[in-house]
């Protein structure tokens, strides 16, 4: 990778992190959701530059995220986008074997175990029904995946969506 | 030509490691409660896992042991039928002074999942919990004494605080007298006695056992032994160094009293 795309990736990685905290969060069961635009950046990383690049990423986009909004539960973000920027980082070496609709399908899938294992560590020991766990999984995962999905569909020429 | 090197290790796959340790790492020098129940589960779901070698291991040991222990029991048993007949005494002079009946002990036995012998903070994981019916500030002891008591308690797996802990205190009685005293730990498996008035006599190789005036802990459960004793003319109380009788190291299995 050039120079160029080091400095690339990290301006943009700057601007998409202050740009996360400013995101506005909703209420649902009395639980906040926000769309995390973070996973959607790591997917676009792990897609053109590989697992290596993602899990990096990752990994400073987690912990950053766990400093600012969970310092007690420190280490839970880094540890689940460590983990997704390894399982994104895969899209990078089949990129021209799986179909667009396998690669969806497959981001989809990683971003509702992301989830899965965020909460699992987030909600433990807390008194919360199974129906709103999965239910804030899922919003959670369906706001990420839109969100790719009209970014690529409107932005990117050789994106994720590409045939 | 010469063949071109493979890695050991993928370049991804240590990354990932490496990340993923550290994140554990950082996770788990947390203490919200999320992070301890997750601490709870993992403990149990390891000692779960563990299970078939440790009941391996522990199918050549039961032979050995069960010889010592045919031989103890022998001792035991010319012990006990001197005990009964003091007993029997007992009860008779207990009657005579109307004293209530103590209660017996319900336990049951747990094994030590993990340890954590930090300073000051000292305590041990055990792998039993709710479901078991243990509940915070249980006794736990061994075969010898006092052990600790339950701080948190999971599903199947229970925080216990160690006696050696810095900020561990028991109300404890000695002496002919049956004198109050509060057991201190100090280090290792050290301790002091405070409040011992200086006019009680006390010897070396004497036993502290809990007084029964607290809501944890039932009363006659030995906690140290006498191994040093002095008294200062300026001070009302003896200064008492004790020894536990809890044997902390190789700490396998423990009992929770219910």
């Amino acid at each position: 990778m050039s120079k160029e795309s080091y400095i690339q990736i990290l301006v943009l990685s700057v601007v998409i992190l202050i740009g996360q905290i400013f995101i506005p969060a909703f209420s649902f069961h009395k639980l906040k959701i926000v769309p995390d635009i973070l996973i959607i950046y790591l997917t676009y990383i792990g897609f053109y530059h590989g697992r290596f690049y993602a899990i990096i990423l990752g990994f400073i986009f987690g912990i950053t995220q766990d400093f600012i909004t969970q310092v007690e539960l420190l280490g839970a973000m880094a540890f689940t986008k460590s983990a997704l920027g390894f399982g994104l980082g895969t899209l990078a070496l089949y990129r021209n074997i799986w179909p667009e609709h396998i690669r969806l399908l497959f981001i989809f899938l990683m971003y509702l175990l992301h989830f899965f294992i965020y909460f699992f560590i987030k909600f433990n020991g807390v008194h919360i029904s199974i129906p709103v766990y999965i239910q804030v999984i899922a919003i959670h995962s369906l706001l990420s995946f839109t969100i790719l999905f009209i970014i690529d569909k409107s932005f990117m020429k050789h994106g994720v969506t590409a045939k | 030509m010469a063949r071109p090197r493979v890695p050991f290790i993928n370049k991804d796959v240590l990354a990932l490691l490496l990340t993923l340790l550290l994140s554990i790492l950082l996770l788990f020098t947390r203490t919200s409660p999320q992070i301890r129940q997750l601490k709870f589960q993992l403990s149990w779901f390891a000692s779960t896992l563990a299970y078939p070698v440790t009941w391996y291991n522990e199918v050549f040991t039961i032979r050995e042991e069960n010889k010592l222990l045919k031989n103890e029991l022998i001792q035991l048993t010319l012990m006990n039928s001197e005990l009964e007949s003091y007993h029997k005494e007992n009860r008779r002079l207990k009657e005579m002074l109307n004293f209530t009946q103590d209660k017996s002990l319900n336990y049951i036995s747990a094994n030590v999942v993990n340890h954590n012998f930090g300073l000051p903070a000292q305590s041990i994981t055990i792998d039993v919990g709710k479901e078991e019916g243990v509940e915070k500030n249980l006794t736990v002891m061994d075969e010898n004494g006092l052990l600790g008591k339950t701080i948190q308690v999971g599903d199947h797996a229970a925080l216990t605080q160690l006696i050696t802990d810095k900020n561990f205190r028991v109300s404890i009685r000695i002496g002919e007298d049956r004198a109050l005293g509060l057991f201190i730990p100090t280090h290792g498996k050290f301790g002091i006695l405070e409040g011992v008035r200086k006019s009680m006599p006390l010897n070396e190789g004497e036993i502290a056992y809990t007084s029964g005036i607290s809501e944890i802990y039932p009363p006659n459960i030995p906690v140290a032994r006498v191994i040093s004793v002095k008294r200062d003319e300026n001070n009302p109380f003896q200064h008492v160094v004790v020894e536990l009788v809890g044997s902390l190291e190789n700490l396998d299995y423990v009992f929770v009293i219910l």
